[in-house]
């Protein structure tokens, strides 16, 4: 069996869970909170940990993965139905990430290039290293996460000099009923968390993945914390709520010298790497949920043809409220139906005993 | 056959490619020596194709013994025997013998070699006979004496020509595996120290020694490495690097998977560490396993440097194998797509450059990277003496007669010429080549989707290359996948009193190379 270790499938969950985030993420609850976004993200943060802690509970004393569980509590027809929402909540996020990362690159400086010729890039790199396997995968993602770490942090610290206190003024920007609302709902933090349940058996027990989910989480919501802290303090409001991303948006405030005219383009490989991995492992869970769903000899067809969904369900144009809906696909990924497999599961067991 | 059966796999016995008759040359039926002097002369005269080849030999004496005296026959390959060491050392002891001795006792007593052997295996005899022994057939006797006079002429020990030291030793391996395997006994004293020998090669029987450490090397690393070897099918193999081709994980990964040398005091190092090293008859290169991407990329030198200049020299190669890689693919990805990174100023005087070039950026980035690589190959073909100065001329005089014919810009002559020299100053010559293939990955990469497109390939490269392994060993650790000291072994040196355990990814039996506290003495 393919085991990761705890730095590996930490770094992978960061970097799942963190993509979308810290590209994006700050942008929308600007929008909402205005600029106590951080303390948003910060209470995002707590209550994803509170409630992973709730859920993975929920888990000890099972053997064997999600799945697992699943049939436990529902039986073959049960592993059917919510693998099947498994499966399609993955698409849904998948899918929002790609479109998101193939606008914010044509945007920045491929604007010449149509989206579908954009879109293979990114699929081309995420079915090779998807088909290459969770290994290697994983130790990929250990490179990659790192140097998007300090790309990131980099940038945190080249714009620090330009960040202002006085921009997080007044504290609790739109108010603190907004904040609280914006704090429970709108969109879950972190649903590809629910990666952890569905990956056991590469990480080996219930205690491990526990760990390397708090983990994952931290390191993530302090990442993605921060970030909208700086971003609140370099870009004030109502101008850091604007259509372009975050990172690109500090990147091109920096200035290195007059040899670096612009350095945003820069980004891209941030970006690239980052959205490249996420799409990577989201193939390869993809095709690893349908194949122990639908109980597949092999997981590789399935992953062509979840690498070709992802590719053509990102082209299709989408109205505002679809999109939205596909932005909240995320809560029934986490933390709805691992509750609620772990609900049935032990419902199941104590109807038994 | 049904359609459903077309989808079936069904596992291959033999290879679709078979020609008539057999594949390959099947080995010789073994026979043994019957003990009749006669019948065994013609028997082996047969086997050995006697009649066809001029420089078999037989002599045939009789050994003075106490009774009467033995019939005897002497096989020989002449050139790589030492005539004058089997005239003294087997001929005159068995010619003069001792009428009170058996045949037994005179070449247990009389003969002064140190390598005597029997065996009445055809097989081995011929093998022996092609190796530079003699064998004695002794009329009656079922088994043949083996008798060691190899004497063949061959290259002396010389200076290292590709891996230079200043302050290292300047010996380096020659094409003989006895001498090769004595002078990294010679570095490591040590009675642990094992050379195990292993034939590889149907016909062309080429010896390999494997090289280890018995109370340091993993059992798991020195098992793989024996099954290997073992495991090589093949006619002939002449080099090591033909044997690292049949035992690497990965042979469509450009990546090389061992580390290849041709300096005794690396392989003695390699060993002390935990690795193991192949030595193969008539290469004077050894190649060492497992290896890492890091250490592909460290000089014998840096082992004699002081830490930190070690340091700065291996963040400069590490900068220059990215250069070599990347280059060529980032700045056509700037030219084509991302033009407003450059100062305009800059940009102008590119564009200007450039605007009589009749080529896009493509075509004309790859009419001087093929050029480059015909004019490196071409040095590479040339006699050493007029090597260079055809690299002078391919180099300097084409380019500027490129530039001034307006074929080329004169910044595309600096970014290809940084990124030559960049593959130059990484110290394996492997490792190097894979950077020189793999940059058109990048160049067609960056054409087609600039930055986007050279990212692409980058983590396609990485997620390749992470699941490369060397002899089991992860070649990125101890990066990816980390390991516990992996702060010591990622590419970078430590003062030699803080050398104190040995790499982890190695799981050698013992982890501590010396104690905490390995300067024993007291500044007054």
């Amino acid at each position: 069996m393919n085991k990761l270790g705890t730095a590996e499938a930490t770094t992978l969950l960061v970097t799942v869970m963190c993509t979308k985030l810290v590209l994006d993420a700050p942008r929308y609850i600007i929008n909402e909170c205005a600029n106590a976004a951080y303390l948003v993200m910060l209470a995002k943060t707590v209550i994803a940990l509170v409630i992973f802690a709730l859920v993975s509970a929920l888990y000890r004393g099972f053997e064997g993965d999600i799945f697992d569980v699943i049939k436990i509590g529902g039986g073959k027809s049960g592993l059917k139905i919510f693998g099947t929402l498994i499966f399609m909540a993955m698409l849904m996020t998948a899918v929002s990430t790609m479109r998101f990362s193939i606008q914010s690159v044509r945007t920045n400086s491929m604007s010449g290039s149509s989206e579908g010729y954009v879109a293979l890039f990114f699929m081309a790199a995420a079915f090779i290293c998807a088909a290459q396997g969770i290994k290697s995968l994983a130790r990929t993602n250990m490179v990659v996460s790192f140097a998007c770490i300090g790309a990131i942090v980099t940038i945190f610290a080249l714009v620090s000099r330009i960040s202002e206190v006085k921009n997080l003024m007044p504290i609790f920007g739109s108010g603190v009923m907004t904040l609280a609302k914006a704090s429970l709902w709108r969109y879950t933090l972190f649903p590809e968390i629910a990666l952890i349940f569905a990956a056991l058996s590469y990480i080996g027990d219930y205690k491990s993945a526990r760990r390397i989910g708090m983990y994952a989480i931290l390191i993530g919501g302090t990442l993605v914390t921060t970030g909208t802290l700086i971003y609140c303090l370099v870009i004030p409001y109502p101008a850091g709520a604007s259509f372009y991303q975050p990172l690109y948006e500090l990147t091109r405030i920096i200035r290195a010298g007059s040899f670096w005219q612009r350095l945003d383009p820069l980004i891209i490989f941030v970006v690239g790497a980052a959205v490249q991995v996420y799409l990577a492992a989201a193939i390869y869970f993809m095709a690893y949920t349908l194949k122990r769903t639908f109980d597949l000899p092999t997981a590789h067809g399935a992953a062509a043809i979840c690498a070709a969904m992802i590719y053509f369900l990102s082209l299709i144009p989408l109205d505002f409220e679809l999109s939205e809906i596909m932005l909240h696909a995320g809560i029934i990924e986490y933390p709805l139906l691992p509750l609620a497999a772990a609900i049935l599961a032990r419902r199941k067991v104590k109807c038994e005993k | 056959m049904a359609l459903r059966d077309f989808f079936i796999y069904n596992e291959k016995k033999e290879a679709d490619f078979a020609l008539c008759g057999t594949n390959y040359v099947r080995d010789k039926i073994s026979q043994n020596l019957g003990g009749k002097l006669k019948t065994d002369i013609l028997l082996i005269r047969e086997y050995m194709n006697f009649e066809l080849n001029r420089d078999m030999r037989v002599r045939e004496f009789s050994i003075r013994t106490a009774r009467f005296g033995k019939r005897c026959a002497l096989f020989f390959i002449e050139g790589l025997v030492s005539g004058k060491d089997m005239n003294r050392f087997v001929l005159s002891p068995l010619m003069n013998g001792c009428e009170k001795l058996s045949v037994d006792e005179v070449i247990r007593d009389k003969l002064p070699d140190g390598d005597i052997k029997r065996s009445g295996d055809l097989k081995k005899l011929s093998e022996a006979l092609n190796f530079g022994s003699c064998v004695l057939v002794i009329d009656g006797e079922k088994e043949a004496v083996i008798i060691d006079v190899k004497g063949w002429q061959h290259r002396g020990i010389s200076e290292a020509k590709n891996e230079i030291a200043l302050r290292g030793p300047a010996d380096s391996f020659n094409e003989m595996l006895t001498e090769n395997c004595a002078l990294v006994r010679r570095l490591v004293k040590d009675s642990d120290l094992i050379i195990e020998e292993r034939t590889v090669g149907r016909i062309s029987a080429t010896k390999c020694a494997l090289i280890y450490l018995k109370n340091i090397a993993a059992t798991t690393l020195v098992d793989e490495a024996r099954k290997r070897l073992g495991a090589i099918e093949t006619d002939f193999v002449f080099s090591s690097a033909e044997v690292e081709q049949f035992i690497e994980d990965k042979t469509f990964v450009s990546l090389p998977q061992f580390l290849s040398t041709e300096r005794p005091d690396r392989v003695a190092r390699a060993a002390l560490e935990g690795r193991v090293a192949i030595l193969v008859d008539g290469s004077p290169f050894a190649i060492i396993a497992p290896v890492t991407l890091f250490e592909l990329n460290e000089s014998p030198e840096d082992n004699y440097l002081r830490f930190p200049y070690a340091n700065m020299i291996r963040l400069i190669r590490q900068i220059a194998y990215v250069f070599s890689l990347l280059l060529p693919g980032l700045y056509i990805a700037i030219m084509d797509f991302h033009q407003e990174i450059l100062p305009t100023d800059l940009l102008m005087s590119i564009v200007e450059a450039r605007e009589k070039v009749p080529f896009p950026t493509l075509l004309e980035l790859l009419l001087m990277e093929i050029s480059l690589e015909i004019v490196r190959e071409a040095g590479n073909r040339v006699p050493g003496t007029i090597s260079s100065p055809l690299s002078i001329v391919g180099a300097l005089i084409l380019g500027q007669a490129a530039v001034e014919a307006k074929i080329v810009s004169p910044i595309m002559i600096i970014v290809v010429a940084s990124s030559a020299i960049g593959s130059l100053a990484t110290p394996n010559y492997y490792l190097a080549l894979s950077a020189r293939v793999l940059r058109f990955g990048y160049i067609f990469a960056g054409a087609a989707g600039g930055f986007l497109g050279v990212t692409t390939a980058a983590v396609i490269h990485l997620c390749v290359w992470t699941g490369v392994n060397s002899l089991g060993v992860p070649m990125l650790s101890p990066v990816s996948p980390r390991t516990k000291n992996a702060l010591f072994h990622s590419g970078y040196k430590f003062p030699v009193w803080k050398r104190e355990l040995r790499p982890d990814y190695l799981n050698t039996q013992f982890e501590r190379e010396q104690p905490d506290i390995s300067r024993r003495w007291r500044r007054k």
